[in-house]
């Protein structure tokens, strides 16, 4: 249904979007992640034909966007990040506005403004100016427009950042729904959210994609992966360090803490492997006190982080 | 055309939700009677003069001692008022970022300049049929020749068009309304007074500037004068500067 391929958007000179290829089929929920900044808003502007990409090429339900830009445009409902409303106007005669722009039959329009109110939770607002409106319910409203017309793909971006915790579990629950009729593609920056609702997930950091993947097999493959935190006393920090360093299957080691002559560590350590013993006995060779050890299991969250973060991206230069 | 219209209908809309759309109108109907006033008494006063010492040929006629004054007045006030009609119908679009969420809609960008100017013109065309209560009062008062009176009407509107879409193209380069207004305003200025111009120019720069003057051309309508060349001179302008706002609005596709 969306098909990208060697995407790349460059705005005075710097890429935003490097080398985007992705394929999403009809029907998917895909959850686009990253932190600010990532290119994820540029991307969703380019597949909705708003910016022209530099090079690249992306196809909507097989048609090009810069090339069928109508033909694109009939089949997208998209839900801009700070969604702009004409604020002087009632929520009804704003989504009769939007049913108009988007070709929607005229005895058909009542209807169709009605099931999108409905279906969206906007009903109680209906005859409200939307200048009147909380955050919410513009969300909602905002999420109605997108829905105008049945497109076949939905591009929602950052849809529930702002909401409360009640109001986000209600639009995840609307999106979750359009599974398998409608393709969904979101942007967030709560992983916890995509890995809720979404088939699958890509993870995207200065422009370009680094994980594509589902939300289980992340957690499959990074999920096994521990920290241990080691909290020690006295003893010499270099033999320590190097003790640490030489243990199979410790990934780093870093001081994060200092204070009262304690020093804790963070150990990362790869998948499927225990080094506690041997972090032990290192310890205890460089004559150090061990006054609390602890082994946490990486979260989706920290996954995330891992492979976004400046640390990670110097550590493959 | 549904979508042009769906957007004038909204476009309009918002000028009635802002004060802005009472306070021209009020502006241009009081001052256009205040001004009709005047030429009324002044005729008046003229025609109870004996014959002799009225000087040769002038203010003769209704048609050149009210109509004419009135539609030329009737022309500055619209140069007044227009930068208001236009400054936000690109630039509040932009300012507000709804610009981007109409752009994924499948609507056009000749559509949406269309739209944006047949609600400017709507409303200007509006403004127009309520100031014609001065020259109803008149022809109650005395026989009114209708040609004169048509050919005014007929100058305003295609004047008053391409003033429009001097001030839809501005409103297309900005992001802010009140910029759009002053910028608009300053075109129009320009565009009304180029005429004097000729009197710097010399002979012969003299028939260019005429001919780009609007000033000089909507005098000849006022004059009850309809003539070809002018009525294909104001379409033409405001053809051509409509398609280059949709140039302006498209350009986003084609810049890096």
């Amino acid at each position: 249904m969306i098909e990208v391929s060697g995407l790349t958007k460059t705005f005075s000179g710097s890429p935003v979007v490097n080398d985007l290829s992705f394929q999403i089929d009809m029907g998917e929920i895909v959850g686009f992640l990253g932190p600010n900044g990532a290119g994820k808003t540029t991307t969703l502007r380019i597949l909705t034909g708003y910016l022209p990409p530099t090079t690249g090429q992306v196809l909507i339900a097989g048609f090009d966007v810069t090339k069928y830009p109508t033909e694109v445009r009939r089949r997208i409902g998209y839900l801009p990040e700070r969604i702009p409303l004409y604020e002087e106007m009632k929520v009804r005669g704003y989504l009769r506005f939007v049913a108009e722009m988007k070709g929607v039959e005229r005895r058909r329009r009542s209807d169709e403004v009605e099931r999108v109110t409905r279906w969206s939770g906007a009903s109680e607002v209906s005859d409200r100016l939307i200048k009147r409106l909380s955050h919410g319910f513009r969300q909602r409203v905002g999420l109605a427009q997108a829905m105008i017309g049945d497109p076949d793909v939905i591009l929602l971006d950052e849809p529930t950042s702002g909401l409360d915790p009640e109001q986000a579990a209600g639009f995840r629950d609307r999106i979750q729904s359009l599974r398998g009729n409608k393709t969904v593609l979101l942007s967030t920056h709560v992983l916890s959210e995509a890995s809720q609702i979404c088939d699958r997930v890509m993870i995207m950091n200065r422009g370009k994609l680094v994980v594509v993947d589902t939300p289980a097999n992340l957690d499959r493959n990074f999920g096994g992966s521990s920290i241990v935190s080691i909290t020690v006393k006295e003893g010499s920090e270099s033999e320590l360090l190097a003790g640490l360093r030489a243990l199979s299957g410790v990934g780093s080691v870093e001081e994060i803490k200092s204070s009262g002559g304690e020093r804790t560590y963070r150990i990362m350590c790869d998948s499927g492997i225990d080094p506690r013993s041997g972090i032990v006995r290192a310890i205890s060779v460089s004559g150090a006190e061990l006054m609390e050890l602890r082994r946490e299991s990486l979260s989706l969250e920290e996954i995330f982080l891992e492979l976004t973060s400046d640390r990670k991206d110097r550590g493959e230069d | 055309m549904n979508r042009v219209w769906a957007i004038a209908k909204r476009e309009l809309a918002d000028y009635f939700h802002s004060p802005v759309a009472y306070a021209v109108a009020v502006v241009f109907l009081i001052l256009g009677g205040y001004f009709f006033y005047n030429f009324v008494s002044f005729y008046h006063l003229l025609s109870l003069q004996p014959a002799a010492s009225r000087p040769p040929g002038e203010y003769l006629t209704i048609a050149e001692g009210v109509l004419r004054p009135l539609f030329e007045n009737l022309a500055f006030l619209s140069m007044l008022i227009i930068p208001f009609l236009t400054m936000r119908l690109i630039a509040e679009e932009k300012r507000r970022r709804s610009h981007e969420l109409l752009m994924t809609y499948p609507v056009s960008d000749a559509e949406l300049i269309g739209g944006k100017f047949l609600a400017s013109a709507l409303f200007y065309v509006a403004l127009l049929i309520l100031s014609t209560a001065y020259p109803i009062l008149l022809a109650g008062m005395t026989e009114v020749d209708p040609g004169p009176l048509l050919a005014g009407y007929l100058g305003l509107i295609l004047t008053g068009a391409s003033f429009l879409a001097i001030g839809l193209l501005v409103s297309c380069t900005t992001e802010s309304p009140i910029a759009a207004a002053v910028g608009t305003f300053g075109a129009l200025l320009l565009v009304w007074t180029i005429g004097w111009s000729t009197s710097v120019a010399g002979p012969r720069w003299t028939p260019l500037f005429e001919s780009l003057s609007f000033l000089h051309r909507f005098g000849r309508f006022a004059e009850g004068i309809v003539d070809l060349g002018d009525v294909v001179f104001f379409v033409a302008a405001t053809f051509a500067l409509t398609v280059c706002s949709i140039m302006i609005i498209s350009a986003r596709k084609w810049r890096g």
